[in-house]
């Protein structure tokens, strides 16, 4: 069928995804005491709860662990809230879809924006245990725009791709928890890439999110800056995601209504 | 009279779902049923077929029928909401849908980002917003309450928050799903006024409804779907009687 408009009014779009992003955060704390204040606590208990496990128990030995720990935890918990919130996004907005004329994708795009703004909360421990430490912050810290921009767009085509097949099969929405917890442990976000024996290593490089905590590493603790490989991976990761994900979801949108 | 210009025009708009003898609602029933080789018998359930119709400037079209005719499906194909799976649709202007009152409002916030929310939902920029917002709070008549949340309204105050942003920006073309009944009298009049006011100025609007009365009131012309297909277009008072005897009522 062919559906045709005169008069299209696409350039609200971006703003609507603000709105949205404005509303989950708005109403994410009401009715808790300390609010945002959460979001900031949450990183650092997890920090302090593993710099004593893994450099006591396991005898992690790194330069400033607890920075180590917190600029991982940050890119970890945008991929991870991106992903768990994510793949219900069109399903808990199935009422809203059925009743007014607006692309799903934007829906998945203001959970994603809501899960990153939220994990930058962390930022103020991070901050604040670095100036503790004295930790110096190095150039590297400029990268970081070009970092995340490529990890949302990462996390864009994953949540897409799993959004979508979660509308029509909702074992999907069950199954990302688990795989979640692996990928978390297969990532170098709590442990140093060091703590792998040699043979292992080559492996990391088939997770994409190693390759993105490397940059986050980069900008926020001292890791090396990144060099032209490092960003083509990224890159390239992203476009591939991206890519993946625009084509699964073109290819489920218009039966949406029918499986919501 | 010259015939108005057409704001809205569907033709030959057909949907059709096809309804599986079992739903799969999840991945391991679909590979099951795919490795016993049952065959998934789909039936062909036609929600319109080959329906057309125009809608002019300043025209109101009300859509009538029993349950299940097709007249909330035929909306939301005009919407865009349904993709249909034939046929064309035109759509000559700005289009707001009525279809629930309030859609997209979090009962957790109050008027002021509510009403933002809802009319960015249905396509409207932070300027038009800005432009209509104290029109809006007015004609619901909700400014004592706008600091509210929206929870703590009443189910009446929350319809007149949705109608008043609805019909706040003067769309060229209308359509309503069954909400004009919401508020008290008062409020009622006021919605009827504001339909009427909208029509003379060159909206088209299109009526869903099962309440006569509405349809005397407002439409220029009606149409009368039964089982997914238009049979009658054309007066309201002809229009009305065929629905009555297609129903069994006299």
């Amino acid at each position: 069928m062919e559906y045709v408009v005169s008069q299209q009014s696409r350039g609200h779009r971006l703003e609507l995804v603000k709105l949205l992003i404005r509303r989950d955060l708005k109403v994410r704390y009401r009715g808790s005491f300390l609010g945002y204040l959460w979001s900031m606590l949450n990183p650092l208990l997890m920090m302090t709860v593993m710099t004593v496990v893994f450099s006591h128990a396991m005898r992690v030995d790194l330069p400033n662990y607890p920075i180590y720990i917190l600029s991982g935890l940050l890119a970890w918990n945008m991929f991870s809230q991106s992903i768990n919130l994510g793949v219900r996004s069109f399903v808990d907005n199935a009422a809203l879809l059925k009743k007014v004329r607006i692309p799903s994708w934007i829906f998945s795009s203001a959970t994603i924006g809501s899960a990153f703004v939220h994990a930058c909360f962390a930022f103020v421990p991070y901050i604040v245990i670095a100036l503790a430490t004295g930790f110096s912050f190095s150039v590297g810290l400029l990268q970081l725009p070009l970092v995340m921009l490529l990890f949302y767009l990462f996390v864009q085509g994953v949540v897409l791709m799993i959004a979508t097949l979660n509308v029509f099969f909702r074992d999907v929405g069950h199954v990302v928890e688990p795989i979640l917890q692996i990928v978390f442990y297969a990532s170098p976000v709590l442990y140093p890439v060091s703590a792998l024996p040699e043979k292992y290593r080559v492996l990391l490089d088939f997770n994409p999110v190693s390759h993105y905590l490397r940059g986050f590493r980069s900008a926020l603790y001292s890791f090396p800056i990144l060099t032209v490989a490092d960003w083509s991976a990224m890159a390239a990761i992203s476009a591939f995601s991206l890519f993946l994900g625009s084509w699964v979801y073109n290819r489920g949108r218009d039966r949406f209504l029918y499986y919501l | 009279m010259a015939e108005p210009r057409v704001v809205l025009s569907a033709a030959n708009v057909s949907v059709s779902y096809r309804i599986g003898s079992r739903k799969f609602g999840s991945f391991k029933e679909f590979v099951l049923s795919r490795l016993r080789g049952e065959s998934n018998d789909l039936r062909e359930f036609h929600a319109l077929s080959d329906v057309s119709i125009d809608i002019g400037a300043g025209h109101c079209v009300g859509l009538i029928g029993h349950n299940g005719s097709g007249k909330s499906t035929l909306l939301k194909v005009l919407a865009g909401i349904l993709r249909a799976r034939d046929g064309r649709i035109n759509v000559n202007g700005r289009m707001t849908s009525l279809i629930e009152l309030g859609v997209g409002f979090d009962s957790e916030l109050q008027a002021r980002d509510n009403i933002y929310l809802g009319c960015s939902l249905m396509g409207f920029s932070r300027a038009e917003i800005d432009a209509h917002f104290d029109q809006i709070l007015d004609f619901a008549q909700l400014r004592d309450f706008m600091d509210f949340p929206l929870k703590n309204y009443s189910s009446g105050m929350y319809a007149r928050l949705g109608f008043a942003c609805a019909t706040a920006f003067n769309p060229d073309i209308l359509l309503v799903d069954e909400v004009l009944a919401v508020g008290d009298e008062a409020f009622q009049a006021r919605c009827h006024k504001r339909i009427n006011e909208l029509k003379s100025k060159g909206s088209g609007i299109v009526l869903v409804t099962h309440d006569m009365g509405a349809v005397q009131q407002f439409c220029d012309s009606v149409c009368v779907l039964d089982h997914g297909k238009l049979v009658y277009q054309g007066t309201p008072q002809e229009g009305i009687a065929r629905y009555r005897s297609l129903i069994g009522v006299q």
